[in-house]
């Protein structure tokens, strides 16, 4: 049975596709963008977290695992020791530790989508996130096609960084792609993602040919990605295509500084302001006035 | 209409109308007056039957007493009783005492977890035969009957008609002649009549909790004013803020609200009902929406925005499964589809039926503390939760017995005339409503508590028989140090992942057994009415009676709140929203007939903007469509209630749903405040 690796599931999300959904959040991804929100979700192995503000220092963790000691009242752990065996989470009596990465099955994965099935009906479904998803494109294409003979409507969230093959195993089972657009410009791409924007450009291409549904999602973060040059060339470059049904603009936040302490990755979140509701107008306006169509601004 | 000044303009006079009242001085006796001819009459009728008298003295109030005098309000009506009516009462209560022996008329046993009570808060008249036979219909059918109750019902009607006279003059109103001289025929003369009995039956001491099926009451008359050019949509939309707010000027949202329920069949007086609602932006009155899987999606969208923008005075009540619990439940067909809400969720059988559906609850945790505390031992949890369920039944039993004296007590206590006398069966018994005269004599008992009972049972589960972490004998130990000392154990039991609201198998199927095993019982329970018990499953006053529990197996401490209605122990739901649904779900909501709730709090990002609208739509829609019944909404920013708490002053319009009603969030004490808070930091 195909197998991947999940951080988490999301239920009620309504913030990942139309309607009310459930979305599976897959571990591993091909980008390194400085702005991640879910740090935990970047490298492909399980990966222990801890929730520093949770920990009490009671050093239950440490009776079972020797990578976890408490001195001096601080929890000292050493990340290059541990198996994330998950050992130490069982025991942790506040929740401080947590285990990303654990491996479900395809079917495992379909039950848990199924149990808000009564929800999806409305023009909800099911959306595979990450991490980058379409890093486990055969487990992506045997869970789509499962929720696709249940009738229930299935989303890919991906930043498109992945061999356009893994894009055709998924076509024929998903309805809606969510698209991650970054910026136009190929260096500031590198620089901020950690990785040149060819091959996501070129894909995207290549799915508008298909005419599945697409739709973009631009995370604006102020000083990196934002400026009218880079929303002018976004707007540029998405003004032709024919089957983006909407561009959908995020808002940055620096939510995650936790998160990046918690899995214990360097923080690289921008210290800037997260955008409000007019500043994320006045950047739907620049794309509009670049001859893209439908732009819907996600505090609005 | 007359004309009268701008709804905007006059809002803040109408909404503090009973505050600055000015009483008719020359129409009317004073105060020695009329509590001379009270006394007198009591002298020289010394044996008069309970009703007579009663009547009498409503008669005397409605003719005699003080009104308001202010032709600027198209509702007016307002009289000065100077407390004699609530002295009479007072009296009523003396002369339950001596004719039912040993009745407490309002008791509560918190050793053993349930209360009782003679229920003066759930009612409502007849609303269709009185707009359709009108004050003078009502009179004469009373005329026709020779009994005492007849004769009191008479005597009230005779009176409240001349009260309307009496309003007609002082405030140059001929609304007020117009009723009084017969059946409404134009929508501001139904409204008046409707407020006017309203009025009238609160001040004689029963709550009238429902205004009816709005749309459908009042439809025939808003069209015939269209139709006629008496009135246009937007002046039609000026009278009902008029009137709405002649509900609020009572308690300034203080207390329960007066419900005024929507649907199932949804016509042009619902859209224009909604669409007047959104614009008042009140917390009373609040509304109650019947939803048919046919509701057209504008109308639902249009309910949901009201929802979403604050306006959450709004339960959702699924038509078609209260209908079919209350058929399982022996009303007919027929009776069953013309039920309304008759207090925060209760669905009775329109103008046929007395449900009293607040009389009784049964505090679903108490009972296993009782069990735990027994000392008895038990060798599996099979029989440990026999033993629990067992004990249910007995307290039931405990509670038939105060409640049916509580029962037999209310016509002493407070007959209702004005309330019996639209009742066709009243007419027919010659009996008020207090003495059995309805079709359906039920009396209501609340199944509260639900989470915190069904996550303790398998707290004990988890800790006595799977774990084996502490034996009975030690548990009751714990609890009774309220968990102190045994903090390591409580986190354990607090993080065990089976809990009420998560979609678990397990723990969802001991919810379902202990909600069929009380439907059950209940409805075979008979009251002192000459109906029986009549089940419901919800929880309210989560802050008071919590202060009353002592800790439980849940990990829960003494004094924190209960769990509310259907919900899960706050901040325990952890699979959101989509598991606490699921889990409620299981529940036959049909087994109560009388009522359940599931209360939802969303974040506000999660419904913002049109999308927000549908995903609201989307949530009501998929719990009517798999069998959910009652379900309402708040929606917070943790943030924005504790900066509330803070500046006050910033947030006067920020509403609560409470249970089944709505306050301003800055009229809540600390602690309530504090319970809304936790629950929205738990969903943030």
């Amino acid at each position: 049975m195909t197998e991947a690796r999940y951080i988490d599931i999301k239920r009620f999300a309504v913030h990942d596709g139309p309607g009310i959904r459930t979305t599976l959040f897959l571990k591993g991804c091909s980008l390194r963008c400085i702005w991640c929100h879910n740090p935990e979700s970047r490298f492909p192995q399980p990966e222990l977290a801890i929730h520093y503000p949770k920990c009490t220092c009671c050093g239950e963790c440490a009776k079972v695992c020797f990578c976890h000691k408490i001195i001096n009242g601080v929890h000292e752990f050493d990340r290059q020791a541990c198996k994330a065996c998950g050992q130490c989470t069982q025991t942790c009596p506040s929740g401080a530790l947590e285990l990303f990465g654990r491996t479900i099955t395809v079917n495992e994965a379909a039950a848990k989508l199924l149990e808000d099935r009564i929800f999806y009906g409305n023009g909800g479904g099911i959306t595979l996130s990450g991490g980058e998803p379409l890093l486990h494109s055969g487990f992506c294409t045997e869970l789509l096609k499962k929720m696709q003979d249940e009738g229930i409507h299935g989303a890919v969230d991906t930043c498109g960084n992945v061999p356009w093959s893994a894009f055709e195993r998924v076509l024929p089972y998903t309805d809606l792609f969510l698209y991650d657009f970054k910026c136009a410009d190929a260096e500031k791409h590198r620089r901020l993602t950690g990785c040149g924007n060819e091959l996501i450009l070129e894909n995207l291409k290549k799915l508008d040919a298909t005419r599945k549904n697409i739709e973009i999602r631009m995370m604006l973060a102020p000083e990196q990605n934002m400026a009218p040059d880079d929303l002018q060339a976004a707007g540029k470059f998405l003004a032709p295509f024919k089957n983006i049904s909407a561009i959908r603009l995020l808002a940055y936040h620096s939510l995650a500084h936790s998160k990046f302490r918690a899995v214990g990755h360097p923080d690289t979140l921008p210290d800037v302001p997260s955008p409000d509701a007019e500043t994320l107008d006045r950047a739907a306006e620049i794309l509009r006035s670049c001859g893209v169509k439908k732009v819907v601004n996600s505090l609005n | 209409m007359k004309n009268y000044a701008k709804f905007d303009e006059l809002r803040p006079k109408l909404e503090k109308q009973y505050e600055n009242a000015v009483y008719s001085t020359e129409d009317c006796r004073t105060e020695d007056q009329l509590r001379q001819a009270w006394e007198t009459h009591k002298k020289e009728n010394p044996d008069e039957e309970r009703i007579l008298s009663r009547a009498f003295l409503i008669a005397l109030i409605l003719r005699h007493a003080p009104v308001v005098a202010e032709p600027f309000n198209p509702f007016p009506g307002k009289f000065q009783t100077f407390g004699l009516l609530q002295e009479d009462l007072k009296a009523g209560y003396k002369l339950a005492a001596e004719k039912v022996p040993g009745v407490i008329c309002n008791g509560i046993d918190m050793d053993l977890g349930f209360n009782w009570m003679v229920d003066r808060s759930h009612v409502a008249p007849d609303w269709k035969n009185l707009l359709t036979l009108g004050l003078p219909g009502l009179i004469k059918r009373a005329a026709k009957g020779t009994s005492p109750f007849h004769k009191a019902v008479l005597v009230v009607y005779e009176a409240l008609a001349e009260f309307c006279r009496r309003i007609a003059v002082i405030n140059h109103n001929p609304v007020y002649e117009e009723i009084a001289a017969h059946a409404p025929k134009t929508l501001h003369e139904a409204f008046a009549l409707a407020y006017i009995l309203h009025d009238a039956i609160e001040f004689s001491g029963e709550e009238v909790r429902t205004m009816g099926r709005f749309d459908s009451l009042y439809i025939d008359f808003y069209r015939a004013d269209l139709a006629a050019g008496r009135l246009t949509r937007e002046s039609a939309k000026e009278l009902l803020k008029f009137f709405w707010t002649a509900f609020y000027a009572r308690y300034q949202g203080k207390r329960f609200g007066k419900n005024f329920c929507f649907g199932p069949d949804i016509n042009e007086l619902s859209y224009l009902g909604m669409e007047t609602y959104y614009e008042m932006n009140t917390v009373d009155p609040k509304l109650s929406v019947l939803v048919r899987e046919d509701m057209p999606q504008d109308f639902a969208e249009l309910y949901a925005r009201c929802i979403r923008d604050d306006r959450t005075a709004i339960v959702s009540l699924n038509y078609d499964v209260v209908v079919a619990g209350l058929i399982r439940h022996g009303r007919t067909p027929e009776d069953a589809a013309t039920f309304v809400p008759i207090g925060c969720y209760e669905p009775a059988v329109a103008g046929k039926e007395i449900s009293c559906s607040g009389s009784t609850h049964i505090y679903l945790p108490i009972p296993l503390l009782s069990v735990i505390n027994s000392g008895k031992d038990y060798a599996t949890f099979e029989d440990f939760k026999t033993g629990y369920l067992e004990q249910i039944r007995k307290i039931s039993t405990l509670m038939q017995e105060k409640q049916t004296l509580c029962d037999l007590a209310w016509k002493y206590v407070n007959p209702v005339p004005l309330l019996s006398g639209t009742f066709d069966s009243c007419m027919e018994k010659a009996r008020d409503i207090s003495d059995a005269g309805a079709l359906y004599n039920t009396t209501g008992c609340v199944c509260s508590y639900l989470a915190d009972a069904v996550d303790s049972l398998e707290a004990v589960r988890f800790l006595v028989y799977e774990q084996k972490l502490c034996t009975l004998p030690e548990l009751r130990q714990i609890l009774k140090d309220n968990w102190e000392g045994h903090e390591k154990l409580r986190t354990a039991v607090l993080r065990n992942h089976a809990k009420w609201g998560n979609n678990d198998t397990q723990v969802d199927a001991l919810a379902v057994e202990i909600a069929s095993f009380v439907s059950q019982l209940l409805f075979n329970l008979p009251n002192g009415r000459g109906g029986s018990f009549f089940p419901s499953l919800y929880g309210q006053l989560v802050v008071e009676r919590g202060k009353m529990i002592g800790a439980l197996p849940s990990g829960r401490l003494a004094g924190e709140p209960m769990s509310k209605n259907m919900d899960a122990v706050i901040g325990m739901d952890r699979n959101g929203i989509t598991g606490l649904m699921n889990s409620v779900l299981k529940v036959d909501m049909r087994q109560f007939p009388c009522g359940t709730c599931l209360d939802i709090m969303l974040h506000p990002s999660a419904v913002r903007g049109d999308d927000g609208v549908q995903i609201l739509v989307s949530l009501i829609r998929t719990f009517i469509a798999h069998g959910g019944s009652g379900i309402q909404f708040n929606i917070f920013d943790a943030a924005v209630l504790r900066d509330a708490q803070i500046h006050p002053e910033k947030y006067e319009n920020l509403q609560v749903r409470v249970c089944g009603w709505n306050v301003r969030f800055t009229d809540l004490d600390s602690a309530a405040q504090e319970t809304f808070i936790r629950q929205a930091e738990a969903i943030a």
